[in-house]
């Protein structure tokens, strides 16, 4: 019905011309709802706009709307099509009505402006939408300021309505109601637009989550990712949607808010290239050089629950080929191996979810999405024990994702700590391999070996025994670069610096002649996660971080820990006995029993709807403050 | 667990006492030139005269001055036990350490040669071997230091396989640091105390087997040693000589024992943390 095709807006600027949006490509078909999400400032407004012909700026590209060009529209045409066919619910609501004239007068306008003269017909269907919109016929006479801003919100939906519109654009369309007014409008929003064909713009992912089919994402003008709105907030696979799905609170959420780290780049200061190259984890060259074209998945609806390889297969290749500029080439999907967070109430387009839901998933990234870093493939371990063996391990399937947290729970002696210590390349497994990057790490040449071993990090258990006691922290923050052979003296104190100003520790000479017995616990635990960023690895595994520390500052150190890993975006395993804890931190959670991960999935999944009898045992006995 | 050894045994009384001996040794034994009154060599009285000012031990049965014997004396036990000791710790440390690292063959090699050799009595083969080769303080050295590295080797090899699965050589290891960087900055450093303890003992055995081998007659006869003057002054224990011929070199040897054995005692005591406990419970 609509198709936007290779569309470019540009504001001129002191500083030269301002893309606001770049090469945007988007599809509706009739009675679809469409939804955009980004940050401010990401150019939703402007497409808005633009649709409706109202943008101030430079205009290249197409609109097509029912096979006719917007573009070469002539702005009486406009005027026609803005009054009739297409009808927008601005934000800022309030500013939107005249306060000298009655509200009735003002739903009638589009009308009157359309069907010029017919003033009774006018009058009769305004108040007729007036009670649609579940205002009443007493508010035709009333004045805009003497009405709430819910009430205003209804108000513009009956006078978008009112030419029987057959697109209609809700620009962020309750963003400044409270919560349960905006339940209410949200519940209008999809009754009286059932029929209708809908683009919905808005920072609000829970607006989109109720109202939309399908969802794109946008960044600085350019759509990174569109796919079917369940698919994209429950397993978004580019990094950017992935962060925006985790920056945002929800109430059945259990994972701890991250911020996207960076700030979104003023328009006038694009970056070249992927926009979001700056902020994103797994930047490659590429990324600060080409545009990254879109790539086809198709999104079969029976996957939603399953797991399997094919994705990260395909990944694999995207990430081989990254060097070169890949045209747009289709692949087939299964799952999604993104990390996923929070729980959002997508079953609000209920229903009418077919034929829309499914279909496509688009992504702009050279990387194919976010990569898997680290693969465990039937990893076995054992120890002796008694003249026979103890299996700590016994054919463990896991796999990392870049800048995810995974927490790996489980009781003493469930084989956490010897499966994190093999994945983090600290001991071989007897069976199975570890592949980090697609590279298995027990078969390194020694040089990539050492590389390997700068990438991949391990925190240990206890940290006070992990340092030596006969070195200060100076040394000790030093000794990886040593021994790595990093840097000169002067840039290697820098880095030392740098690292422990990460973990705010003191960098003075006093503290950096303490040795470990003049550190507290808490001062030990940041001292030796300084000494592992120091290499500003890709996979942090820590093992019990917080497990020999008191309430306070087991939270400092976890906050940490999670602050460091949305800022350096690395991939962290959190090795815990506590369920609280790993589901707090953890994107996903794996739950060890005996030496095998018997339940693993998106925290917010394993522990409302817990599968395993063991996972619901450890539940039960997860720290509480609650009396009886 | 962070332990300043050195304050610890200045803080205890019997190490103490012992630091004290062996610094008035060392000293003795450094400035003996100009400490010594006469030179041992040279036959400055008549023989066997008893002590008197100019001669505060008298003669022996050549005329030399027993005093100044006494003090080169001490040159020559400092200088063989010290040596000796160095040089078998050191045969403890690099056996100790390879067997501790690389398990199997070399390890198997080294504990099967650390109990063939405890088997050994040590002093009768440094008898033989000693009086085959005419003594001197090479041979001696030598000798020594191939005879008494098994104890020392076996205990640090025990403690390098207790020390190589501590968590901060894992975490050197995660690093990429290899072997040699392991041994030098993190296995070496952690071995010292115990190094200090093993060098004390074998300091202690040498200067007794010197002095054991010395009375025996198996040493250069030229020398000035303590062993050798008892060795002399046990022919004339039928005169009045003894009292200052025999008697102060076995003192001195006794002495010497005393002040290794006192200082390894307190050392021993700060190594271990149930010792500790109980002396920071006396205070």
């Amino acid at each position: 019905m609509l198709t936007i095709n290779e569309l470019t807006v540009t504001f001129p600027s002191h500083h030269g011309p301002m893309k606001v949006l770049d090469r945007v490509n988007l599809q509706i078909e009739a009675g679809e709802k469409l939804g955009i999400v980004g940050e401010s400032g990401s150019g939703k407004t402007s497409l808005a706009l633009t649709l409706m012909g109202l943008s101030p700026g430079e205009v290249e590209g197409s609109i097509t709307f029912h096979g006719k060009e917007l573009l070469d529209q002539s702005s009486r045409e406009w005027e026609s099509i803005r009054g009739g066919s297409l009808a927008m619910v601005r934000q800022q609501s309030g500013e939107m009505l005249t306060p000298v004239l009655s509200l009735g007068k003002q739903v009638e306008e589009p009308y009157l402006k359309q069907y010029p003269g017919r003033r009774k017909e006018a009058r009769q269907r305004a108040i007729e939408l007036l009670r649609e919109v579940g205002l009443g016929e007493e508010y035709y006479s009333r004045y805009p300021y003497t009405m709430s801003g819910g009430e205003v919100q209804r108000a513009l939906l009956a006078m978008a309505l009112i030419t029987d519109p057959q697109m209609l654009i809700l620009d962020e369309p309750v963003s400044s109601l409270d919560a349960l007014t905006k339940e209410d409008i949200l519940q209008l929003l999809s009754e009286v637009t059932a029929d209708c064909t809908v683009l919905i713009i808005s920072h609000d992912l829970t607006t989109v989550a109720r109202l939309a089919h399908q969802t794109a994402v946008l960044y600085s003008g350019m759509v990174l990712e569109k796919a079917p709105t369940h698919v994209l907030f429950s397993e978004p696979r580019h990094p950017y949607s992935r962060a925006l799905v985790r920056a945002y609170p929800t109430l059945k959420g259990v994972k701890e808010l991250q911020g996207i780290r960076g700030e979104i780049p003023s328009l006038g200061h694009r970056p070249g290239g992927c926009p979001f190259h700056p902020r994103c984890t797994q930047a490659l060259d590429i990324c600060t050089r080409e545009r990254p074209a879109i790539n086809n998945y198709t999104v079969k609806p029976d996957n939603i629950d399953t797991t399997t390889d094919t994705a990260a297969v395909t990944a694999r290749d995207a990430d081989k080929e990254a060097a070169k500029a890949t045209a747009a080439t289709t692949f087939t999907e299964t799952s999604a191996p993104a990390g996923t967070p929070a729980d959002f109430p997508v079953e609000g387009v209920s229903g009418s979810r077919a034929p829309y839901s499914f279909g496509r998933r688009w992504l702009a990234c050279h990387r194919g999405g976010i990569i898997e870093l680290l693969r465990g493939e039937k990893i076995f371990r054992r120890y002796p024990l008694n003249g026979g063996y103890l299996e700590a391990v016994q054919g463990v399937d896991l796999h990392l994702n870049e800048g995810e947290v995974y927490s790996l729970v489980g009781e003493s002696g469930s084989g956490k700590t010897t499966l994190g210590r093999i994945l983090a390349g600290v001991d071989a497994p007897d069976e199975g391999e570890v592949y980090f990057q697609q590279r298995p790490l027990n078969r390194l040449s020694p040089q990539e070996s050492r590389q390997s071993r700068q990438a991949l990090q391990m925190l240990f258990q206890n940290s006070g025994e992990a340092l030596s006691h006969r070195l200060n922290v100076y040394d000790l923050v030093v000794e990886p670069l040593q021994i790595q052979g990093l840097g000169d003296a002067v840039s290697r104190r820098q880095a030392v610096e740098h690292s422990l100003e990460w973990v705010r520790l003191p960098r003075d000479e006093e503290f950096l002649h303490r040795y470990p017995h003049h550190l507290s616990g808490g001062e030990l635990q940041r001292v030796a996660l300084a000494r592992a960023l120091v290499l500003e690895p890709r996979v942090l595994v820590a093992d019990e971080p917080s497990a020999s520390l008191d309430a306070s500052v087991q939270a400092k150190v976890i906050k940490l820990l999670l602050h460091l890993q949305n800022e350096k975006g690395f991939a962290l395993i959190l090795i815990t006995h506590d369920l609280a804890l790993a589901a707090r931190a953890g994107d996903r959670i794996g739950v060890m029993h005996r030496g095998v991960i018997i339940e693993e999935g998106p925290s917010t999944q394993l522990v409302q709807h817990p599968g395993h009898p063991y996972t619901r045992r450890l539940l039960q006995a997860a720290p509480s403050l609650e009396t009886f | 667990m962070h332990v300043n050894y050195w304050d610890e045994i200045k803080k205890d009384n019997l190490g103490r006492t012992g630091l004290l001996l062996i610094t008035v040794l060392a000293v003795v034994a450094l400035g003996a030139p100009l400490l010594a009154p006469y030179n041992p060599w040279e036959y400055v009285a008549p023989s066997l005269s008893p002590p008197s000012w100019g001669h505060p031990l008298g003669t022996n049965d050549v005329g030399q001055d027993i005093f100044s014997e006494l003090l080169y004396g001490t040159r020559t036990t400092l200088l063989v036990s010290v040596t000796a000791a160095f040089f078998s710790t050191l045969i403890s440390l690099v056996l100790g350490v390879v067997a501790g690292l690389r398990r199997g063959l070399p390890e198997r090699l080294v504990l099967r040669l650390v109990d063939v050799m405890l088997v050994i009595p040590v002093f009768l083969v440094a008898l033989l071997v000693a009086a085959y080769f005419q003594p001197g303080m090479t041979t001696l050295i030598v000798l020594f230091s191939l005879l008494l590295w098994p104890p020392g080797t076996r205990i640090i090899w025990n403690r390098v396989l207790s020390l190589k699965h501590q968590a901060h050589f894992t975490a050197a290891r995660q690093f990429g640091a290899g072997t040699a960087y392991l041994v030098g900055r993190h296995l070496v450093p952690e071995l010292y105390p115990l190094l200090a303890v093993n060098f004390i003992q074998v300091v202690r055995r040498a200067v007794f087997m010197e002095a054991g081998l010395a009375f025996l007659g198996v040493f250069d006869p030229a020398a000035k040693s303590w062993g050798l003057m008892l060795h002399y002054a046990r022919e004339f224990i039928f005169t009045d000589a003894w009292q200052w011929w025999l008697l102060p070199p076995g003192l001195a040897v006794s002495l010497t024992i005393i002040a290794f054995a006192l200082v390894g005692y307190s050392l021993e005591a700060a190594l271990d943390p149930r010792m500790r406990r109980q002396t920071y419970a006396d205070h």
